[in-house]
């Protein structure tokens, strides 16, 4: 009993002694702030390890569940950036193809202008479907004012000749067809002969006397006189001069000028001709429309 | 060799505190964790190395604020002195008892606090709701540390059981 009591004092002096230095700590540091700030800087010194841990784990939580976040954010972003992606692409294709039509009538607008030709631009909508004539399919027909016999050229060359028209399409028989004919002079020579078709890629220049010297490479342009194409016009150039021992003419290859695979417009030019059909052409017209004449 | 367990039980929850407010949390939702240890030395641990040590853990968290050296020592020593006197007719055991002594020593050593450090710091209405608060929270956090700090006790082949004050001073 006596020892607990005695406790008790000690206890309870030991406690008012350490409050009073409490209290004398207290009014000193008010007074003298740097003495807090000494001890502040060795308890910092204690417990910055496990702050600084659990700042690490802190952030790398963060970062986890934000890159899980943003994982989910990112799977959908990047759907919706392969879409807009995809869609950006077809757009830039048009756009593309847009700019090269563009490029490509500019060529065709100057060419009539420099040639003074007043006609209808049409594209090429398609070839001919029994491959049995080389022919071209326009997007233009007698509502545009396309008629039969109608001029159809490129600023390579001379395409060929309508045929046949509808309301919204006209047929196009190509140079290198066989039913087709050119009035043609050398460009050199200026003798005249009329150019044929003779195969896929190949016509053929009929009615060249043997006395004329035709040389390879010199180029064919149409005389004007058949009618059908202004005189002017590159058709091609000779590919090939025969010598043949039999008859008055030369045989003579042309390679025409303009690619017929790669055209996409064209223009129709009206002719003389065009009122009453192709006029040096063997082929018949055919399919002509009431508005089309 | 418990007293110094209860040092570091003490660091470490002064740890805790600090990282609790790196990362936001409001000011009264965060446990005096270091007013909960003093309450159990006050309990169990009648002592003069009891008082020296709630001394001490005050002297510690006056030293991490870096303003004021010795209110919180003070503040404690009150805490201690009062639960101390207070274990000797009171049973701890139950949770409710621990947690309800945890806020009233929670909200005697902040007024304490206040008191001594009035001049260098005035009260609003705000200090008080926080006080509140932290006696709330460190309620009930005080199960886990009495359970925490018993062991270290009971290691040291100390009774906290019953009427611990009386036991362990002697």
């Amino acid at each position: 009993m006596r020892r607990e009591i005695s406790s008790k004092t000690h206890v309870g002096l030991a406690c008012l002694g350490l409050f009073t230095v409490a209290l004398f700590l207290t009014a000193y540091s008010v007074k003298n702030p740097a003495l807090a700030r000494v001890g502040s800087a060795l308890v910092l010194k204690c417990i910055t390890p496990a702050l600084g841990a659990a700042d690490t784990l802190r952030n790398h939580a963060s970062s986890v569940w934000n890159g899980y976040i943003n994982l989910i954010g990112t799977a959908r972003q990047n759907g919706e950036l392969r879409a807009e992606l995809q869609a950006l692409q077809s757009r830039v294709a048009l756009l593309g193809e847009a700019q090269r039509e563009n490029s490509r009538l500019r060529e065709l607008l100057k060419f009539s202008s420099e040639r003074q030709l007043h006609g209808v631009t049409a594209a090429v909508i398609g070839g001919d479907p029994s491959g049995w004539v080389k022919g071209l399919l326009v997007d233009r027909g007698s509502t545009s004012g396309v008629a039969p016999g109608m001029a159809v050229i490129h600023p390579q060359g001379v395409v060929g000749q309508v045929v046949a028209v509808t309301a919204y399409s006209a047929k196009v028989l190509l140079v290198s067809d066989h039913a087709s004919g050119v009035d043609v002079l050398m460009e050199t020579s200026r003798a005249r002969g009329v150019v044929e078709g003779a195969g896929e890629r190949v016509c053929e220049l009929k009615f060249v006397t043997k006395d004329i010297s035709v040389k390879v490479g010199e180029q064919v342009i149409t005389s004007g006189m058949d009618g059908v194409y202004p005189k002017g016009l590159v058709v091609g150039h000779v590919a090939q001069v025969g010598n043949s021992s039999v008859g008055l003419f030369q045989p003579v290859e042309i390679k025409p000028s303009v690619d017929f695979a790669r055209l996409e417009e064209v223009l129709l030019v009206p002719s003389a001709a065009s009122a009453t059909g192709a006029a040096v052409l063997n082929y018949p017209a055919q399919g002509v429309e009431k508005g089309g004449e | 060799m418990r007293l110094l367990v209860c040092f570091f039980v003490a660091v470490m929850l002064l740890s805790i505190q600090g990282i609790l407010h790196s990362v936001g949390v409001p000011a009264w939702l965060i446990p005096q964790g270091l007013l909960v240890c003093v309450v159990f030395l006050a309990f169990y641990e009648f002592s003069l190395a009891g008082v020296v040590m709630a001394f001490l853990l005050g002297l510690l968290l006056d030293m991490s604020s870096g303003v004021l050296l010795g209110p919180w020592a003070g503040s404690y020593i009150i805490v201690y002195a009062i639960f101390a006197f207070l274990s000797q007719r009171l049973f701890v055991e139950s949770v409710v008892v621990k947690m309800s002594v945890v806020a009233v020593g929670t909200i005697l050593g902040g007024i304490v606090f206040l008191l001594l450090a009035f001049e260098y710091q005035s009260v609003s209405r705000e200090d008080l709701v926080v006080l509140c608060g932290q006696a709330l929270a460190s309620a009930a956090v005080a199960p886990v540390v009495f359970k925490v700090l018993s062991r270290a006790w009971r290691r040291s082949g100390v009774s906290v059981s019953g009427r611990a004050g009386i036991v362990s001073a002697v």
